[in-house]
């Protein structure tokens, strides 16, 4: 009887510790008898993520978080995902984390960086704490629904407030103005189009000179073509060649005779100094002879002297040409 | 002044006296019942049969509750949740209420009548035909002969029956949600992991062996004070079955309050 009961008891409190047991591993979804990869993960928040939570790859459960523990230094969160099988994940893969649905269960997603390239991931700094095996990732936690519900009502209270304005601001006598201005309006888009029709003519105008302003600019430059040709011809003759090196030589010509006239200035200038010794002494004796100094002074002032002279020239003349009619009667010529 | 009317501030007195008494008798009773813990040789013997009594005889009665819980849970569920969100949801209500919630605190409710009742009726009966005092004639600690193995069985043994009745409230809450809401075992499974963490499994055990003391120790208190005869048993078991209710309820509300 005694032993009946210790079976009976012993039955039943093994039943319960089994059925807590496992059926508490089985609600964690862990899977009896299969190995696991452990990957720890560094953020700075985890958002509403709590131990027991999905971790998917590529939409597929792979395994659960873990742990969920604030680093000594308070500055980021290490997540311990255990995930079912043996798993090598890319050298970019990182965790992003999101809620599951609209409910409040939050996931742990495996991606790779180039698959979301705008978050901005947490990443994981060279002094952390490593645990021999286990890979580090870094990850990105996407804003949840009570964030974005904030937003949104924040939104709405703008747009509350918008339409709150708009009410007050679009009464009766607003209507009234708007309707003025857009008759303004309408009277302003008539003065324009007369004023755009009064210019379009004188465009007209305008585009008539700038034609012939066009052609004759034309003109020129096949003018100019044509002189261009003409020098491009010349230089490609090689006359211009010719012609630069007769300048040269011209240039050198020209450059000797102003040596020159250079040096003949130094002379001309020696001499005008010579002349104007020579005017002051002609001016002296100018001077001396008008003031009847001299013999020729004399003979200038004094008439007598002067017609005594004219005399003597005379008879000089006189016997001159009696010299050269007579010659014997003036020079006799002997040898012996 | 008569002695069978009472003044309001009389019997505000006489209340407040009787509280204090039986605060000053649950005292003693517990000291001395922490006191006989020594006497194995007494309660040893005694422990086997109480945990059959209290804890394997009370299965049936347990799983029957949690049955039909399980099924009334997943139904009501459906029933909330229909057009609102996923189906699935019904599977973490099931398993949420059942675990941490329902599964104790109905359970517990259903021992305490059982548990607690029968428990009073016991000790009362042999306070009241003096078996009791027969046993301290012979030099037979009462409180280690009575109380300890009854309190002990109820603290293992209340755990053991919440952990089974939980998890058949779960199971045929999934049944239910299978057979009669037309959902599949995976869109269940998923609502049961999803928001299931092993610390409601603890919470469970804590809340189960706090109500495994209080409905055994309550049901040995009224019955080692039971007066009379058979109508002070009756009373005796009826105070034990409504104070264990009662303080199981708080109990539940106190962990609530202190775990969550």
């Amino acid at each position: 009887m005694k032993g009946r009961k210790e079976l009976l008891v012993g039955s039943v409190v093994l039943l319960a510790i089994l059925t807590a047991v496992f059926g508490t591993f089985w609600l964690q979804g862990r899977r009896f008898g299969s190995t696991e990869t452990e990957v720890h993960v560094l953020m700075r928040d985890v958002g509403q993520l709590s131990v027991g939570n999905t971790v998917t790859f590529r939409g597929v459960s792979i395994g659960r978080v873990g742990d969920i523990t604030v680093e000594d230094s308070g500055v980021a969160v290490r997540i311990q995902l255990l995930l079912d099988g043996d798993w090598i994940l890319d050298d970019d893969a990182v965790v992003v984390l999101a809620p599951a649905s609209m409910f409040g269960d939050w996931q742990a997603e495996i991606v790779t960086r180039s698959r979301f390239p705008q978050y901005d991931y947490s990443e994981v700094p060279p002094d952390v704490e490593l645990v021999e095996g286990v890979r580090v990732l870094g990850g990105y936690v996407l804003p949840d629904l009570s964030r974005l519900t904030a937003v949104a009502d924040e939104v709405a209270q703008n747009v509350a407030s918008l339409t709150d304005r708009f009410d007050q601001a679009f009464g009766q006598e607003t209507a009234d103005q708007i309707t003025r201005a857009i008759t303004n309006m309408e009277e302003f888009t008539a003065t324009l189009r007369r004023l755009a029709d009064e210019q379009s003519v004188q465009f007209l105008g305008i585009a008539d000179d700038v034609q012939s302003a066009t052609s004759e600019i034309a003109s020129v430059l096949a003018t100019a073509r044509g002189s261009l040709e003409r020098i491009d011809a010349l230089l490609a003759s090689g006359d211009l060649d010719s012609i630069l090196v007769n300048t040269k030589i011209i240039t050198a010509e020209l450059s000797g005779v102003s040596g020159d006239i250079s040096a003949a200035s130094q002379s001309l200038s020696g001499t005008l100094t010579l002349a104007d010794s020579t005017f002051l002494s002609l001016n002296r004796i100018t001077t001396r002879l008008e003031n009847g100094e001299g013999s020729l002074g004399r003979l200038i002032s004094d008439t007598l002297l002067a017609s005594r002279v004219e005399r003597l020239v005379e008879e000089l003349n006189l016997l001159m040409e009696d010299l050269r009619a007579n010659p014997q009667k003036y020079v006799r010529l002997s040898i012996f | 002044m008569n002695g069978f009317v009472l003044t309001p501030v009389e019997y505000v007195g006489r209340w407040s006296i009787n509280r204090v008494r039986s605060l000053g008798k649950a005292g003693y009773l517990t000291t001395g019942a922490l006191r006989a813990l020594r006497n194995v040789e007494i309660w040893g013997p005694r422990l086997l049969t109480q945990m059959v009594s209290v804890g394997v005889a009370s299965v049936p009665i347990a799983v029957f509750i949690a049955v039909f819980t399980g099924i009334v849970l997943a139904l009501q569920a459906s029933y909330t949740l229909t057009g609102a969100v996923p189906m699935y949801l019904v599977g973490s209500m099931v398993g949420k209420s059942m675990i941490t919630e329902l599964g104790p605190v109905l359970t517990g409710l259903a021992l305490a009548g059982r548990v607690g009742a029968s428990t009073a009726a016991e000790v009362g009966t042999m306070r009241v035909t003096e078996q009791i005092d027969a046993l301290e004639t012979l030099a037979y600690d009462p409180l280690a002969y009575l109380v300890v193995p009854r309190v002990l069985a109820g603290v293992l043994m209340f755990p053991v029956v919440i952990v089974l009745a939980s998890a058949v409230g779960v199971l045929t809450g999934w049944a239910a949600s299978l057979t009669l809401l037309d959902m599949s075992s995976a869109e269940f499974v998923r609502g049961l992991r999803l928001f299931f963490v092993p610390f409601d499994v603890q919470f469970a055990v804590i809340k189960s062996l706090s109500f495994g003391l209080i409905v055994t120790s309550v049901g040995c208190f009224y019955g080692f004070h039971a007066k009379g005869g058979a109508g002070g048993v009756g009373v005796a078991a009826t105070r034990a079955v409504v104070v264990s209710s009662v303080l199981i309820l708080v109990l539940d509300a106190f962990w609530a309050v202190v775990l969550l």
